[in-house]
């Protein structure tokens, strides 16, 4: 036993040392007597390969593990998020596009009315018997009932076509009804 | 650093985007691996990678020419690593009172001689898993400086400049952390 191993095994502040020594980082004559105690010590000898071949496991680890990232680019990932953000595309200049969204209904409004009493005054006017003293000078078929109005100075003069009547019968045919 | 690395961090200081990519290309497969071990999530690491760089590149000005540029960037990568591990809790409370506990002092790490040695474990798979396991479990300030140490071989003092802790608090760690992946590798068999 050596005045480095407690009877527990090796002291502590000795073990770190051995790591130390290890690793490089002992100044040149701690480093001299730790390196004759090695030669003389299977324990230490022994601490020093475990601590050796940890590091070589975890460097076999993490190279194992990097391996499966190598293939993923990074610099393009970083690129990307370097880039400034799109200039965001402002809205053309037109006002009436701001304006109709608020007024619709201030437009829309009159223009149903409009259409409606459109559709009424049309209905009315082709209801509407032919005016007292009409002189109808004849008969027009059309599948449209529609009418047309021709105006010449202050006289008027309206045709009216009416929907398809029936033929009246024949006389061969009244007398046989 | 060296010549081309200061002409590419000089460049990329000016805006110029090529030149940072390169730095990116040229570095990312350390922190890649880095911060991978740190956080044990292939997702998780990508995108902390990229949060990184992100940072790096906002900060260019801050960076001093005189200082390695893989430090400087290795401190933010393990910063945000740790940040992301903290706010994520992976790691267990009883882990950290049992990290905690030891960094004051314990008991002999070598005391266990009557235990069977690891030493047909250390090439096999399960000696893999063993450590995976205990690493994971480990409080992640534990697992940054194992990392810095064992796969950028980086010195005490560097360690203690990327972790904002003293170089006593790194040898403490570090010791805390081997110890505690040897005795996995022992109570594995």
């Amino acid at each position: 036993m050596t005045p480095a191993h407690g009877s527990a095994g090796i002291d502590e502040k000795w073990a770190v040392d051995l790591m130390a020594y290890r690793d490089g980082e002992l100044d040149s004559s701690r480093r001299n007597e730790v390196g004759h105690h090695i030669l003389e010590c299977d324990e230490c000898r022994s601490l020093l390969r475990d601590f050796g071949k940890v590091g070589n496991i975890v460097r076999e680890n993490a190279d194992e593990d990097a391996s499966r990232l190598a293939a993923r680019p990074v610099w393009p990932r970083v690129r990307r998020a370097l880039a400034p953000p799109a200039e965001e595309r402002k809205p053309e200049s037109r006002p009436w596009r701001t304006l109709v969204p608020a007024f619709r209904w201030a437009f829309a409004l009159p223009a149903i009315l409009l259409v409606f009493l459109g559709a009424i005054l049309y209905d009315s006017i082709r209801r509407a018997p032919a005016p007292e003293g009409a002189v109808i000078v004849g008969l027009v078929e059309s599948p449209d009932p529609v009418f047309l109005f021709q105006q010449r100075g202050s006289s008027v003069t309206v045709i009216w076509v009416f929907e398809p009547q029936p033929a009246p019968p024949t006389k061969e045919e009244a007398r046989s009804t | 650093m060296a010549p081309e690395e200061r002409d590419l961090v000089r460049a990329a200081r000016s805006g110029d985007d090529d030149a940072f990519g390169r730095l990116v290309e040229k570095t990312q497969s350390r922190l890649v691996r880095l911060i991978r071990g740190i956080v044990r999530d292939d997702d998780e690491a990508m995108d902390l990678v990229q949060e990184t760089y992100i940072k790096a590149h906002r900060s260019l000005d801050t960076f001093r020419e005189g200082s390695a540029f893989g430090t400087w960037l290795h401190r933010i990568g393990v910063n945000a690593a740790i940040d992301h591990l903290r706010k994520r809790s992976a790691f267990s409370p009883a882990s950290l009172e049992d990290a905690g506990s030891w960094e004051g002092g314990g008991e002999d790490p070598a005391g266990t001689s009557g235990r069977p040695t690891p030493d047909r474990l250390l090439e096999g798979e399960e000696a893999g898993k063993a450590i995976r396991r205990a690493l994971e479990s480990m409080p992640p300030e534990h697992k940054a400086t194992i990392l810095l140490r064992e796969l950028e071989g980086l010195s005490y003092d560097e360690i203690a400049e990327i972790t904002g802790a003293a170089v006593g608090t790194v040898m403490s760690r570090l010791f805390y952390v081997r110890r505690k992946l040897r005795d996995a590798l022992r109570e594995h068999r």
